[in-house]
């Protein structure tokens, strides 16, 4: 298989590497990094318990290949806190009771994150469209709606 | 004194901080310096005599480090049926069955070298419906019972595919029927499903030279697997180790060894070496396991003014091509069968049935969602014969303290009918006549009810590890898979002790050290642990009581003990969070409270013919849901617009937590009334992937889903609580399957209720309920 070396920006580092050239952005975040919070659930695009941030627009990444990375900029639920603390997402997924196997949490996390990202004040049926690729088989959503509202009006950056 | 009460508060669940910095670690997310990857060659046929296996080609695969066949290994395995193989071996009963295994040194090589495997088959006709199954002649999924060992509630029928026949029977169901003034019958039955958590089946394990078997796997029940792993093994129990990761949602999925045998296999080869299989979502639909298909025939009688006189209930339950909890899940759908009904007459026949498919096991409700749907339609059937309305029906007949259940007990600690006339408010029933909105959709309401009992007899324990700082440290042997239960039963630690939430640890699951547990089953944990829990918290506090009356120097029987609290007759006191002021702590024994609690005592056993008892239950959930949907007679598409669900957790230790799991109960199961099956071309599944099997997203939840909690405390429950990880699935479908017969005068009888037989039954609307003319 072709090597090929790829830079990107991860969690706000620069990094460099040398992959072979079909190997999937998921599987760099996991195995090269070492940063387990992105999950596999599906390998197919279909459940976005892999979904990270690309330029801040959420993206499936057991479907892109790592090459498509290069020179971007990526973000996993690892970088969601700041300073040591749970960035408002975060903190309202506790408060509203949106968690329970946690297995989709990092996914529907980041999606979340890429909705507010661009719409930041989004309506209850936009956060419904903003999630309808990410699957919790636990939840039953609503909780998790409700906390992406509650995180839009809270203030504060991030 | 810090006296939180900690009982009856929504604290956050203690590992969500985990859940949502990506720092929970699951079975996946592990790895062990130079572990080998396994990769499974699967049987390409329902049902085959295995002819060969030539693995020349395999070997020669650069990185392969292990190959085993079930040849190598012949061992079997099962928690009520010692039937099934770690691989398969002599012949295989399913497609997709595990046949050769291998580790390599990478997940690539592994894969590549299946690709490598010879195998020769002789075909052998495949048994792939209940119905066929059961009928003469046969071809014999397995050839003689007798030669399996099998617990001793199982009737397996010789000669047959029939694994399990569960019987049951109260008074006289003929002359029950012929009282009656209307009999209705029809059957009802639900296409095979998966539980689709969103973690794969997973394991790593290790096996030492010693005779020592390590698995690290993301299972429900521990101990139910270090005890069936060392029977099969034929290892002392303290030579198996099973290390519980974080699961990934279970539902009953991983209550069976499905990774497990094929790596422990594999690592047996290669002593010392970690080998890590994780299964891809295909392998998930294709060989963990299922909810089987099922096939249930209810025949009701009742006097005209609505009074049930006799009900009778043949159950045909696909468990697949081995046992697994087929049989159990048999047992308490049989003991679910009449519904939360007063019935005098009654006969219930349920068929737990061998087919060369997919493995039938538990799944969330365990057998009692296919029997709810198949009776609670049913009801509306009756309900419509009688001219009555199906509220009233139900009423009139449901279960209330003191009535006779089928199996003979005197029940207490009933809320049928408060959950009925809860939903019933919360839906508005009193107005449900069907709209026509002005798009010319059709918006009807339905309703349904249920009992389900929780597996008994059983036992649990806890340990309380108490720390000088006055913080411990919990050990139980139950699993947490999102249901909240370590905070819950962290919360009744912390009540019982005076402390914080933050003074409590829970101890992550181990067999080589926690306690044993039997199941993390059967909506069971909150009573069973808490039990222990609450008894283990008490220990500590006698403990401390000796320890403060050495300190003290007075007799210890005049130290009064409160709520992590001591005083003692001269005025002195101490509290857990100022353990080390007190300085009764000094060298002496740890303080070590431990906890029990089992059913035993309580359980009656039952009758082996009628299965009556005085006390076969510890405890039933009751509960009903009522619904409102929309029905769009143009594409046949349903819209749950709300759904209205009462369910009795005993007492709500952590209340959104109740909510969290009916919630989430609920959208499960309208996934299972409209979208969800697994669909076959003879053995082959056509969608074993997550874009041809549905779940729902948020598009397809209810629009509003309002839990009522109702807190009917149980007098042997920890502070009256009782379980609700799965009540909240049951009657979701039954009642959606109701309305939709209100809308469209049809009734659907097999689910999902998808939108081409939505048109179809718009189609042929004819009669609404088939009944026979008595
Ligand atoms: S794992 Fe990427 S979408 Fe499911
Ligand atoms: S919390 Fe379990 S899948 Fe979403």
């Amino acid at each position: 298989m072709k090597e090929i070396e790829l830079r990107f920006r991860l969690n706000g580092e620069e990094q460099r590497l040398t992959v072979p050239s079909n190997v999937t952005l998921l599987h760099v975040i996991r195995e090269h990094f070492g940063l387990m919070g992105t999950k596999e659930g599906c390998g197919e695009g279909e459940c976005g318990a892999c979904t990270v941030l690309m330029d801040g627009r959420p993206v499936t990444s057991c479907i892109i290949l790592a090459e498509e990375a290069d020179r971007h900029d990526i973000m996993t639920v690892e970088g969601l806190m700041k300073d040591g603390k749970l960035n408002r997402l975060q903190q309202a997924f506790l408060d509203e009771g949106a968690v329970q196997c946690g297995y989709c949490i990092p996914g529907m996390l980041m999606s979340a994150q890429g909705l507010l990202n661009e719409n930041p004040h989004p309506t209850s049926q936009e956060i419904r469209k903003g999630i309808e690729g990410n699957i919790c088989r636990c939840t039953g959503y609503n909780r998790i709606v409700n906390a992406i509202h509650k995180a839009s009006q809270d203030e504060g950056d991030s | 004194m810090s006296q939180k009460n900690h009982i009856g508060e929504s604290v956050t669940h203690i590992d969500a901080w985990d859940k949502v910095t990506g720092s929970a670690v699951y079975c996946g997310d592990m790895s062990f310096l130079h572990q080998l990857y396994g990769a499974v060659y699967r049987s390409p046929f329902s049902h085959a005599k295995i002819i060969t296996i030539d693995l020349a080609e395999v070997w020669k695969t650069p990185g392969v480090k292990a190959v085993v066949t079930g040849e190598d290994f012949p061992r079997l395995y099962g928690q009520y049926v010692v039937d099934q193989p770690f691989l398969a071996f002599g012949k295989v009963r399913f497609k997709g069955e595990p046949v050769v295994a291998i580790a390599a040194d990478t997940p690539e090589s592994a894969a590549e070298a299946v690709k490598k495997v010879h195998a020769v088959f002789e075909e052998l006709p495949a048994v792939l419906d209940v119905y066929e199954a059961v009928a003469e002649g046969a071809p014999l999924v397995h050839d003689d019972w007798s030669k399996y060992s099998v617990a001793d509630f199982i009737r397996p029928e010789p000669g047959t595919n029939i694994c399990d026949h569960f019987q049951l029977s109260k008074g006289d169901m003929d002359a029950g029927f012929r009282e009656a003034d209307v009999i209705d019958e029809g059957e009802f039955s639900t296409p095979m499903i998966q539980h689709v958590t969103i973690e794969t089946h997973c394991a790593i394990a290790q096996c030492l030279n010693d005779g020592t078997v390590n698995v690290w796997s993301p299972c429900q029940s521990p101990f139910a697997m270090r005890d069936q792993l060392a029977a099969a093994l034929k290892l002392p129990l303290r030579k198996v180790r099973v290390i519980a990761s974080s699961i990934g949602g279970a539902f009953g999925g991983k209550n069976e060894m499905r990774v497990e045998p094929i790596v422990i296999a594999l690592a047996m080869k290669v002593p010392g070496k970690h080998v890590k299989l994780v299964f891809t979502r295909e392998e998930e639909f294709l060989s963990s396991v299922v909810r089987g298909e099922s096939s249930v025939k209810v025949k009701l009688g009742a006097k005209n003014d609505g009074t049930l006189t006799a009900v009778k209930v043949e159950t045909y339950l696909d468990t697949g091509a081995y046992a697994t909890t087929g049989p159990r899940v048999n047992f308490i759908a049989g003991f679910a069968s009449s519904g939360p009904y007063v019935v005098p007459n009654i006969k219930v026949d349920g068929y737990c049935v061998s087919t060369t498919r997919q493995i039938g096991s538990s799944f969330r409700g365990f057998g009692v969602s296919e029997i709810a749907w198949a009776y609670e339609s049913q009801m509306d059937c009756l309900a419509k014969r009688l001219k009555m309305d199906p509220l009233d029906l139900r009423m009139k007949n449901a279960v209330e303290d003191g009535s006779i259940s089928a199996t003979g007990e005197r029940l207490f600690s009933v809320s049928a009918k408060q959950c009925l006339q809860a939903v019933a408010d919360a839906i508005d029933w009193k107005n449900r006549d069907p709209v026509i909105t002005p798009e010319g959709k059709i918006r009807t309401k339905g309703i349904a009810t249920f009992m389900k009992p929780t597996g008994t007899p059983s036992n649990s324990s806890a340990v309380v590890r108490l720390n000088d700082d006055g913080t411990v440290n919990v050990m139980i042997g139950g699993m947490e898979m999102g249901q909240s239960m370590t905070t819950v039963i962290a919360q009744m630690v912390a009540h019982e002790l005076g402390i914080s939430m933050d003074s409590v640890e829970m101890t992550p699951v181990d067999t080589e050290y926690c306690p044993f547990e039997k199941h993390s089953s059967a909506s069971r944990l909150t009573f069973h642990i808490g039990n222990a829990a609450v008894r283990a918290a008490k220990d500590v506090m006698e403990q401390l009581r000796r320890l403060a009356a050495i300190a003290w120097n007075v007799d210890p029987r005049a130290i009064k003990a409160g709520r992590g609290e001591l005083t003692g007759p001269g005025g002195q006191s101490v509290t857990l969070p100022e353990l080390r002021k007190a300085s009764i702590l000094r060298d002496q024994d740890p303080v070590i409270g431990k906890g029990a609690y089992s059913t035993s005592d309580i359980y009656v056993p039952l009758d082996p013919v009628t299965r009556q008892s005085a006390r076969p239950m510890i405890y039933w959930m009751w509960g009903a849901q009522a619904v409102e949907i929309e029905v769009d007679p143009e594409t046949g598409k349903i819209q749950v617009l709300k759904v209205a669900a009462a369910h009795d957790v005993g007492r709500a230790i952590n209340p959104v937590a109740c909510y969290q799991q009916i919630e989430g109960a609920v959208s499960m199961g309208v996934g299972h009334a409209l979208i969800e099956e697994m669909i076959f071309d003879g053995g082959d599944i056509l969608n074993a992937n997550m874009v041809d099997y549905k779940v729902p997203t948020i598009a397809d939840i209810p629009l509003e889903t309002q839990v009522i909690l109702i807190e009917n405390g149980h007098p042997e429950g920890p502070y009256g609580a009782k379980g609700i990880g799965e009540p909240g699935i049951i009657p979701t479908v039954p009642a959606i399957g109701n309305a939709l017969c209100e809308a469209i005068g049809e009734r659907i009888h097999r689910l999902p209720m998808k939108p081409e037989k939505v048109l179809e039954a718009l189609k042929k609307r004819s009669e609404h309920c088939h009944a026979p003319t008595i």
